[in-house]
């Protein structure tokens, strides 16, 4: 049967006017998916290992970080929206080749450590449920993870992710019902309590390192363009960012409260994902294991696959493959296959019996280390007229960027001074 | 996606063949066929995300297995988007032409149409005319300039934005050297 038909009727009238609410699930892209990306199951045992063995002592530098993030993820997208290229594109054709592939080097190898990082914390919460050995996961996860970003539709997929990442919206109450000290909480939120030791700086190197991630750059940049909002619409690309840089960084905010006032005022340093599922404790009680364990494997289901998809993205754009997620596999194999093995050498390093915690202090080191380097790239070219026209870089954007940068060079200057001084 | 119950309900009608009145919002512009177990989307709507709302609209719908969606923008909705050019770098011009029909297969949008620059005067002036219509200033064209010196073709579309992606990705599939865009115009708006 074919039915055909012409509406009939009064001409259309203007869309509907959306609520606050529903503009925000109306804008919902890259900026929202790389909030959650941002809390990958890496960041949270950062979170945590930074309240448990630093208390509330590095709370600032989430306030601080916040604006700076929205700066960093909003210029990465003007840079995607702008040029319609991607961010590993932009850097080989404005700085050449001898620039862009050392930077993405450093980059896939950040990558990768962090993808191994991420598999052994999804396996280990897994083992925490069933007993049975982490190991065993590893290959299982990493089937599911590549057939749903190689052969599915992920950009439907990881919206649904989003919603178990809201699991970890528990640490706000957890953080409440442990009934911290809010007048210390305050004070070290505004007063930044610096302490010159080596522990204090890798924290803070860590914690920087794991909020303002390259990788992250990468896929906003990439995101962007393929989201197709355009220069018109870059109103709703900041919403759209912002919306989810606060929704990542309040939940890191309160991990970090809620470890610190369990763990580390008990001195219990975290050594395992049970350790750290405590710090849920004083909200869901015996179930704090699992409700940890739901928020850690919705993390890394989303996490995991944008950081095979960036690593695609570094790659193809140094090389000039072509590339996106919008394209089947066939038609961007060089892509496809890229995603593929930063999976399988993730799971090498996550089943080599490399230290997990290792690989994640590397990669964070390394991100750390990159990160500076890549935000300098980025709005040196966000400020080119030559190539942004009438859109470059706003007066905020660039100081944001700009502090972010300095930021983040002081915490890697602290900690290599510290390291070499042995303080 | 969260779909208003008044769409909803118009689409479950408009399939049921029971629907007599305008889409709530798009009115008489769309036009919806059914064959077999598939929807098929025609008309104009005035918006480039419009053409991907109504697809998830029908999509929603519980017994729709698959959309055809063969929805267009407004030729005069140009004027709502800012316009941009992009630039392609070829070794000869047979490539270069092979580009322009590639091109011409994947936009969505009316347009002027891609051609082919040499390394001629006309060709210096028609780059200097889109670099200050993309207030990127001459510094925005030299590396294009130098590719023109060398003897290469460039393969150059002034097109709406949102179709410039559409462009690259056609472009990707050429023997293309670089793909690059200037900066999307200003003041389309007003154009």
């Amino acid at each position: 049967m074919v039915a055909e038909r012409k509406g009939e009727g009064p001409p259309a009238a203007p869309p509907p006017k959306s609520s606050g609410f529903r503009r925000i699930l109306r804008i919902a892209g890259p900026g929202i998916i790389t909030g959650g990306a941002d809390n990958d199951p890496a960041g949270i045992a950062t979170y945590s290992t930074v309240g448990a063995s630093t208390g509330l002592s590095q709370l600032w530098l989430l306030v601080i970080s916040l604006p700076l993030l929205i700066a960093v993820q909003g210029v990465a997208a003007r840079l995607g929206s702008v040029t319609k290229l991607g961010l590993a594109e932009l850097i080989r054709i404005q700085f050449g080749k001898k620039i862009a592939f050392p930077v993405a080097l450093l980059a896939v190898v950040a990558n990768v450590a962090t993808i191994g990082a991420d598999l052994v914390a999804m396996a280990a919460v897994l083992q925490l449920l069933t007993h049975i050995r982490l190991v065993f996961f590893i290959v299982p996860l990493v089937v599911l993870m590549g057939y749903v970003t190689i052969f599915q539709n992920f950009k439907v997929i990881q919206k649904v992710m989003l919603w178990l990442v809201l699991v970890f919206l528990t640490y706000i109450v957890a953080g409440f019902m442990a009934h911290p000290n809010w007048g210390r909480v305050l004070v070290d939120t505004v007063l930044p309590p610096i302490q010159p030791n080596i522990a204090y700086f890798s924290g803070a190197v860590g914690l920087l390192g794991t909020t303002i991630t390259p990788y992250l750059f990468f896929w906003q940049t990439a995101g962007e363009r393929e989201e197709r909002r355009g220069v018109e619409r870059l109103g709703d690309t900041y919403l759209d960012i912002a919306s989810g840089m606060v929704i990542s960084n309040v939940i890191a905010y309160f991990i970090v409260v809620s470890t610190a006032s369990t763990l580390f005022l008990h001195h219990k340093s975290i050594q395992t994902a049970a350790d750290a599922a405590q710090a849920l404790q004083p909200f869901a009680g015996s179930f704090a294991t699992v409700i940890f364990s739901i928020g850690i494997l919705g993390a890394g289901l989303l996490a995991v696959p944008v950081l095979s998809v960036s690593t695609g993205y570094i790659i193809a754009g140094t090389l000039g493959w072509r590339m996106g997620l919008g394209r089947q596999a066939f038609s961007a194999p060089g892509f496809y296959s890229v995603i593929a093995l930063a999976l399988l050498a993730g799971v090498e390093l996550a089943i080599s019996g490399f230290s997990p915690i290792k690989a994640l202090f590397y990669s964070q080191i390394v991100d750390g280390l990159i990160a500076p380097i890549i935000l300098t790239l980025m709005i040196v070219m966000a400020s080119r007229r030559a190539l942004m026209g009438a859109y470059v870089a706003s007066r905020w954007e660039k100081i944001g960027v700009w502090a972010a940068v300095v930021v983040m060079t002081i915490a890697d200057v602290a900690l290599v001074y510290t390291l070499v001084s042995g303080r | 996606m969260v779909v208003d119950n008044a769409i909803k309900e118009w689409w479950t009608n408009a399939l049921l063949n029971e629907m007599q009145s305008a889409h709530p919002v798009f009115g008489n512009s769309i036009e919806v066929r059914i064959e077999g177990e598939t929807v098929i989307l025609t008309g104009t709507v005035d918006r480039f995300e419009q053409i991907e709302e109504i697809e998830d609209e029908a999509r929603s719908i519980d017994f729709v297995h698959d959309v055809v969606n063969k929805l267009t923008v407004t030729s005069t909705a140009h004027s709502l988007y800012h316009m941009q050019t992009v630039i392609a770098v070829f070794p000869d011009d047979e490539d270069a032409k092979l580009a322009c029909h590639a091109i011409e297969t994947a936009k969505i949008h009316e347009s002027s149409g891609p051609h082919t620059l040499h390394g001629d005067e006309t060709s210096s002036a028609d780059l200097a005319e889109r670099a200050k219509a993309a207030c990127v200033g001459q510094e925005g064209i030299q590396r294009h300039l130098q590719s023109l010196q060398e003897g290469k073709v460039l393969v150059i579309d002034r097109v709406p934005e949102d179709d410039a992606l559409r462009v690259i990705s056609a472009l990707e599939g050429s023997r293309a050297l670089a793909i690059e865009t200037l900066a999307p115009e200003p003041n389309a708006f007003e154009e």
